[in-house]
């Protein structure tokens, strides 16, 4: 069974419960947007099935395999809201340290055929956004995580990163948190509010005025 | 695994494995010097070789946050990362007081 399941997350922060309960399922071929205000828990969330937050309690199988630390299964990569590579590595060793499989086809695109000598902080702020999700994107994980992946990008880039997603979908799940709803609209299959510390779906943007996300005057 | 991990060592530990190897240097000096049965040596040799890992995990601990989700998604943890390095450190260290025994011994 090819399929990222998370169940019964709780945690809180200093007293406060910022998750409770929270019920999440990705599969292979799935794109699963996750949205919420500032502080409703989507990072924390992604995190927590990451690995890197030990949470209150959770219950989390991957391709029907109990799950303590995500990172060391092999199967999930997160690209985190900010810089996360080294700045002074070269964009062909991280390739060569992330990307096995599908290196040809990472090699193929042109920010990393025109740049590969260089380093990442050498790049402008954008196509190292961009380089950094692509890595992770064409890595060998079958589960990306993705936390802001549209933020710093201009909508030609976004839209570029959209198509690397949707490339790899027949192979890959994606759990894709931010805060441009439209982007997270377009490109998710299926899209979870998380709101009070629970999640709800969301079928249609009159959900997300139901529940407070979006503003009445937004339709 | 190796192959990640070589690329981890060379371009992130220089600084620690210098100064780790340096005082593995200083103590097989001394060794040589004072004879290889001073129990009070070795005891003291393994104080220094301790406070000199304590000391890398304090500096990598000033680049955790940096750090974490780089080596995370290689599906590295910092146990894993540092405690390699350590078994490193430590074979090599072992192995160049068997050497200079050795030399000793039939010089």
């Amino acid at each position: 069974m090819s399929e990222l399941y998370v169940d019964s997350v709780a945690h809180s922060f200093g007293g406060h419960s910022v998750i409770n309960n929270v019920y999440l399922k990705c599969g292979v071929g799935e794109v699963v947007g996750v949205l919420g205000r500032n502080g409703s828990g989507k990072s924390t969330l992604l995190k927590i099935i990451f690995g890197s937050i030990k949470p209150n309690y959770k219950f989390i199988r991957i391709d029907g395999e109990l799950v303590q630390k995500g990172y060391l299964t092999h199967k999930i990569i997160y690209l985190p809201q900010g810089y996360f590579l080294p700045q002074y590595l070269s964009l062909e060793l991280l390739v060569n340290l992330y990307v096995n499989k599908y290196r040809e086809q990472l090699l193929a695109i042109d920010l990393f055929r025109e740049h590969l000598k260089m380093r990442i902080g050498d790049l402008s702020g954008g196509h190292r956004r961009l380089a950094e999700a692509l890595l992770m994107i064409y890595s060998d994980a079958k589960y990306i995580l993705l936390d802001e992946p549209f933020s710093q990008l201009a909508p030609l880039i976004s839209e570029q990163l959209k198509h690397h997603i949707r490339e790899l979908l027949p192979e890959k799940g994606f759990i894709v948190t931010d805060h441009d709803y439209q982007q997270i609209l377009e490109v998710s299959s299926r899209v979870v509010l998380i709101h009070n510390g629970c999640n709800y779906n969301i079928g249609h943007t009159d959900d997300l005025i139901l529940h407070g996300y979006l503003p009445a005057h937004f339709v | 695994m190796y192959q990640k991990l070589k690329i981890l060592y060379v371009h992130h530990f220089k600084l620690v494995f210098v100064l780790n190897f340096c005082l593995s240097l200083f103590f097989l000096n001394l060794f040589y010097l004072k004879g290889f049965d001073k129990i009070n040596l070795y005891n003291l040799a393994i104080a220094f070789k301790l406070l000199g890992y304590a000391t890398t995990v304090g500096i990598e601990k000033l680049f955790f946050s940096y750090r974490i989700f780089y080596y995370y998604n290689l599906n590295m943890s910092y146990r894993k990362v540092l405690g390699y390095f350590f078994l490193l450190d430590t074979f090599l260290f072992t192995s160049l007081l068997i050497f200079c025994w050795l030399c000793q011994s039939f010089m």
